[in-house]
């Protein structure tokens, strides 16, 4: 057809050019005045807007004034009906006029195009060829140096405005090269007041007495304040920020950590982290895939699930960030809880069973981005203990059980403090330090004290206080101390006493129940909460003596959780908050 | 110099460059593979926090749509369905009735219906709405929060630099997964 | 401008309705809602500001179910998959066009096809030209990048180092609208073309460096055309693409040419590629009619000794020692120059913009607060982490402004060496990096595919060959 076109005769040609140029013209008319009509709707648009019509706020402040006068409100009314109808008009139109444009501008270039086909000549070959090339290598040479001379004049220029505007912050140059994104650390008084960590901030499951409810039953709904849903199952326990609790749920497919109101029980929003690889994580039924507990640092929270999937959401949900930390190579299933040190994210990454092969390593992650800040490699197998954090001579350590070592780390640098070579097995309970001395137990294994106030190196020799194997060796669950006396779960489900100063045995009682989650020291009391629900209130004199029972009828494996006068406990499949007469 | 060999010459440095090519671009898409672990990626939407939102109203002139495609949306949950809605009305309004004086929205896009004394109901004629903010304003100020502005999914042109976003004061409008396309009001924190 | 979805109707102004309870309110009732407001005001001035149950919601006597809030979700996944689809298919196709069927039509019907479809239809987002912002930001920032993004900013490139610019052929929307405007071209002279093709370098530079702080996305915030694919968008970029497109009638692809970014990456992978562009099938006649074809100056001369007569060993070796000098300059000069535009560039980051504003207000140099600075307050963030953070923006882009200052100063050098080297084909034909790909010139070649279809064009037929 193409052919065709270029066959017809000169006349006909000039003729079809003549008319696609009317065509083409017409239509560039059509276009300019739509265009000007658009441009004066756009400039005048400010007027007839109803969010700004000065004519509009001048008749409501006179309303104002005379509330009474109704003929000032029908001038209103119809001003303001007038304006909207022109307001929606006006964008009616615009809209419509911008498709006219488009058509006008599409029948202007197919008729320039048109017009250009036929009646444009090609240059002849002789014309051509009588300009002969010529070299254009230093005229191209000259050219590219003016350019290099603006580019230059530019960057002169933003130097130029830059020296002049000084810089932006005047103070702490220094930090310049820090992250971009800073959280500022919570303060201590902060720290105190909440539940940010498994076990609380510093590990070792204390509050001192007060108001805490003494009595609750679920049952007949004595001194239970709200009980929620918890949509997905998990042992993880409960943590606490201000108005806010935290707690995480997962199955084989989903990961997810759960906020509530703390002072209505509300549901607030789930924070998903998608698992990246659902069929590495086989879970240990026992465990689960939401055994480790969440922490937060009051800037956000973060969760980690047994498939080594970390999330981080701020307080009000929003993700911050999730990384996949790679399968853990885990015989029961992952289950470490999160620690908060010095701003960074703990991790306790105990995998593999071979010593040698293992990548058992202890992490720190930045909070605001989530990379790995130090990475400390540990001569651990797979464990299922928490890393605690815990001021020793004023710094903070933290504190990691494994097998066969317990050590200690610098939260500033990740390098190894101390270390002791004492355990062995299947490591699950923590271990705790109180007032600088570090209590740790283990079922098949040891218990024993180490003083880590001067401890540096390996103190498997030097700084152990006192060790002993024979009586209330736990299996997983971690002891609890006032600093007088020690209480462990023994592998046979007994309740033993120990003096911490020597480790000499005080008592041992057979416990009625069987017990999941840690216990707790609540002022002058030891609390313990068994399997099914029931919480053992003891006291904490040198003989086993029951103070009285509460009950919650629903199984409870997770560890309790305390702030401001009130009880957070995670039934199977509730949270419930309990508080009221003490 | 012969011919030929200055031919395959060519050749083997196009080859050399093709294979720099391929392992320059195989290296950007690799990273971007190996990071792409640590976070999450897929579609993500633009989206206002409505916690965050401090109802300035640019929402309402510096989308690159006009109108907006910022609507304001109403999560009855949280309403309080009061006579004196103060979203619905200005304040010191003269009356309480639906009155061009009385009302917030310059568009009129609220619709107050009884349902029984003393409550009253608050719908948002989206199709008339503009995203100004006014009313989610005096609901959030004197009031339970419970009108937001939201983006409209369906009418966002999807902009990989979003224009409201760019100027948002509070940095309200981040990019969202689809399964969060709507962000409802929430309670806030202390 | 979308009022599809509107049905403005009259009875929805205020005043033509009224409701059963609003239509007793007498001067009484005023009065009430006065003390209400002045009690609502006491509310507010007491307790802070935050959105909490101030008023719990009714329990109703009649039955009342809540409403529910009609949303309408986005497009999904699938759609983007498609647009892939539809980018690769688009690619193909245009390497069919412009290297099997030698089809200045068909790249014209892909040209439309492209301006319809990744121009008016999906207005232009995401684009490949814009998402060498978002590669940049993913790679510094470790955060996530949607695939196809990936893939948008991919296979043009692939394409590219094996088959050429056919992205731009007809493919790129942006690219596209400007050929249908071109008009009247007019040949620009070798030098200037060579000078203002150092432009999209500093582009390209500028614009990772912005998207690599997260300063800004420039590429899309100063996209001329995007405006016209939304139909809508403010004055002033209107007018800017107007200007373009106005340009671009006279001078072939004007932005392209000499300011698109993705340019760069483009010319540096089509040098590679295994098939080019070739004028003319078989041997060159030198009728030059190619040379006058093209508008975006992609013809290369062929070397011939006429080409460079004066130009004596001595003379050359005299060159390169200049160029090397020249070169050695700039990567010293701009790189020190570049390192100090951190604070210009800085202060076009709205983070670093607050950091400033919060301190002029805290050191009494403005009264007043802007909505960035009562809502930066409200967050509770410390001056401390706000000014860090603004420093360490400003750090950024000085590092940043460094390297780009080398990047500019190689770039530099790197065309001058090049002005050097010889051309090394025989007859005229496409300089394969700056070939667009848009097949004008096989329709004025005389020589044509096939020996017995060889033609001379004589000075009578040379007329009307193509579409302009």
């Amino acid at each position: 057809m193409t052919q065709a076109l270029y066959n017809l005769s000169p006349v006909r040609r000039r003729d079809l050019a003549a008319a696609s140029r009317a065509c083409a013209a017409i239509s560039l008319l059509f276009c300019a005045v739509i265009a000007a009509m658009l441009l004066g709707m756009s400039l005048k648009d400010h007027q007839s807007n109803p969010l700004d019509a000065p004519v509009i706020d001048r008749l409501k402040s006179e309303i104002r004034q005379h509330p009474t006068d109704d003929s000032l409100k029908e001038t209103l009314r119809k001003k303001d009906a007038r304006l909207r109808a022109d307001f929606w008009w006006s964008r009616e139109a615009a809209t419509r006029a911008g498709y006219l444009l488009l058509a006008g501008a599409i029948v202007a270039v197919l008729g320039f195009k048109s017009a250009r086909f036929f009646d444009r000549p090609l240059p002849t070959l002789e014309q051509l060829q009588s300009s002969s090339p010529s070299s254009h290598i230093p005229a191209n040479c000259r050219a590219i140096a003016a350019s290099s001379l603006v580019i230059a004049a530019f960057f002169a220029a933003l130097t130029f405005f830059s020296l002049r505007a000084g810089p932006i912050v005047p103070i702490r140059a220094p930090e310049a090269a820090q992250p971009l994104a800073t959280i500022t650390p919570p303060s201590p008084a902060d720290l105190q007041s909440a539940w940010p960590t498994w076990r609380g901030h510093d590990g070792a499951a204390r509050v001192a007495s007060g108001a805490w409810p003494a009595r609750w039953n679920a049952a007949t709904n004595e001194n239970i304040l709200w009980k929620s849903p918890i949509p997905l199952p998990g042992h993880s326990s409960p943590i606490l920020w201000k108005d806010r609790l935290f707690v995480t749920g997962a199955d084989a497919t989903h990961r997810e950590l759960y906020a509530f109101d703390i002072a209505t029980g509300r549901f607030l929003w789930t924070g998903k982290v998608s698992p990246t690889d659902t069929t590495a994580a086989t879970s240990f039924e026992e465990t689960g895939f939401a055994a480790p507990t969440p922490a937060t640092d009051g800037t956000n929270v973060y969760a980690i699930f047994a498939s080594g999937d970390v999330g981080a959401f701020d307080l009000q949900g929003v993700s911050v960030w999730t990384r996949h930390l790679g399968p853990p190579a885990s015989q029961y299933t992952y289950a470490a809880s999160l620690a908060i040190a010095s701003g960074k994210l703990i991790v306790q990454w105990d995998v593999g069973e071979d010593r040698q092969k293992s990548a058992s390593a202890l992490l720190a992650l930045d909070t605001a981005t989530g990379r790995t800040l130090w990475r400390t490699p540990r001569d651990a197998v797979n464990s299922w203990s928490s890393p605690i954090v815990a001021e020793v001579d004023g710094t903070p350590q933290i504190i990691t059980a494994g097998n066969p070592w317990i050590a200690a780390y610098d939260p500033a640098t990740g390098a190894e403090l101390w270390k002791a070579k004492l355990m062995d097995g299947d490591v699950a309970a923590s271990p705790i330090c109180i007032d600088g001395i570090v209590y740790l137990a283990n079922d098949r294994a040891i218990m024993a004290a180490i003083d880590a106030r001067k401890a540096r190196g390996d103190v498997t020799a030097s700084a152990v206080r006192w060790k002993q194997s024979d009586d209330g060796l736990p299996e997983f669950i971690s002891p609890i101390s006032d600093g007088k006396l020690l209480w462990t779960f023994g592998g046979n489900g007994s309740l033993f006493c120990f003096d911490t100063k020597d480790g000499t045995k005080l008592w041992e009682q057979e416990f009625p129940s069987i017990v999941r989650a840690s216990p707790a020291l609540v002022g002058n009391e030891l609390w313990i909460t068994d399997a099914k629900g029931q919480t053992h209130i003891l006291s904490t004199g040198r003989t086993y003596e029951q103070l009285r029972e509460n009950t919650l009828g629903e199984p409870v494996s997770a560890n309790l959780a305390f702030a401001a006068g009130k009880v957070f406990i995670r039934g199977k499949s509730n949270m419930y908050c309990i508080g009221g007469k003490p | 110099m012969g011919e030929p060999s200055s031919k395959s010459r060519r050749e083997f440095l196009g080859l050399l460059g093709r294979g720099a090519g391929v392992v320059a671009l195989g290296g950007v898409l690799g990273t971007l593979i190996l990071r792409q672990r640590s976070a999450v990626a897929g579609e993500t939407l633009w989206q206002i926090d409505p916690l965050k939102c401090t109802h300035c109203g640019r929402c309402a002139t510096e989308c690159v749509l006009n109108p907006s495609a910022v609507r304001c949306m109403h999560a009855f949950a949280y309403c309080g369905y009061c006579d004196l809605c103060t979203g619905f009305f200005e304040a010191s309004a003269p009356a309480l009735n639906t009155g061009a004086e009385n009302q917030t929205c310059p568009t009129a896009a609220i619709r107050r219906s009884f349902v029984e004394e003393p409550y009253f109901e608050y719908t948002i004629d989206h199709d008339l709405c503009i995203g100004c903010a006014r009313c989610v304003k005096g609901c959030v100020s004197f009031g339970n929060g419970s009108l937001h502005l939201q983006i409209d999914q369906e009418l966002c042109r999807h902009c990989n630099r979003c224009s409201i976003a760019a100027n948002c004061p509070s940095n309200a409008i981040t990019r969202v997964e689809p399964s969060r396309q709507y962000i409802p009001p929430r309670v806030k924190g202390s | 401008m979308t009022t599809t979805r509107r049905s403005f109707t009259v009875d929805t102004l205020p005043g033509a309705m009224s409701d059963g309870a609003g239509a007793q309110q007498g001067m009484f009732s005023r009065f009430r809602s006065q003390i209400i407001w002045v009690f609502l005001l006491l509310i507010t001035l007491v307790t802070p500001a935050s959105a909490e149950e101030r008023f719990p919601p009714p329990e109703f006597r009649i039955s009342y179910s809540l409403p529910t809030q009609q949303v309408i979700k986005a497009r999904g996944e699938l759609w983007a998959a498609a647009d892939v689809l539809v980018l690769a298919a688009a690619l193909v196709v245009a390497a069919y066009f412009v290297h099997r069927k030698r089809s200045r039509v068909g790249v014209f019907v892909l040209t439309a096809f492209s301006i319809a479809y990744f121009g008016f239809y999906r207005e232009g987002c995401v684009c490949a030209v814009g998402s060498i912002q978002n590669v940049t930001a993913s790679l510094v920032s470790g955060g996530g990048l949607a695939w196809w993004i990936a893939a948008f900013f991919a296979l043009p490139l692939i394409t590219a180092l094996f088959a050429g610019r056919l992205f731009c052929a007809g493919v790129c929307p942006l690219g596209a609208i400007q050929d249908v405007m071109l008009w009247r071209p007019i040949q620009l002279p070798r030098w200037l073309e060579s000078s203002l093709g150092l432009f999209p370098h500093l582009y390209l530079g500028v614009a990772v460096l912005l998207a690599a702080t997260g300063t800004e996305f420039a590429i899309c915030r100063w996209d001329p055309f995007v405006g016209f694919f939304r139909m809508s968008g403010t004055l002033s970029m209107l007018l800017i693409g107007a200007a373009f497109l106005a340009g671009s009638m006279f001078v072939g692809r004007i932005y392209c040419r000499f300011i698109c970014p993705y340019s760069v990456l483009l010319r540096a992978f089509s040098r590679f590629a295994k098939w080019k562009v070739h004028v003319s099938p078989a041997e060159c006649t030198d009728c030059r009619l190619c040379e006058k074809s093209c508008s975006f100056g992609a013809i290369k001369q062929p070397a011939r000794d006429s080409d460079r007569p004066a130009v004596s060993r001595e003379a050359f070796r005299r060159r390169t020692r200049i160029t090397l000098a020249v070169g050695v300059a700039l990567l010293i000069l701009l790189p020190l120059l570049g390192y100090f535009t951190k604070g210009a560039l800085a202060r076009l980051d709205t983070r670093v913009d607050l950091a400033l504003r919060i301190q002029a207000e805290d050191s009494g140099r403005i009264q007043g607060t802007s909505e960035e600075s009562s809502a930066w307050r409200k967050t509770g963030e410390t001056t401390d982490v706000l000014y860090a953070r603004a420093a360490a923006i400003e750090y950024q882009l000085g590092i940043g402004g460094a390297l780009l200052g080398t990047w500019m100063a190689l770039a530099i050098t790197v065309r001058l060496m090049r002005q050097s080297l010889p051309a090394p084909v025989k007859g005229y034909d496409a300089d394969t990096a700056a070939c667009l790909g848009c097949a004008r010139c096989f329709d004025y070649c005389p020589v044509k595919r096939g020996s017995n279809e060889r033609v001379l064009v004589t000075t009578s037929s040379a007329s009307a060959r193509g579409s302009a």
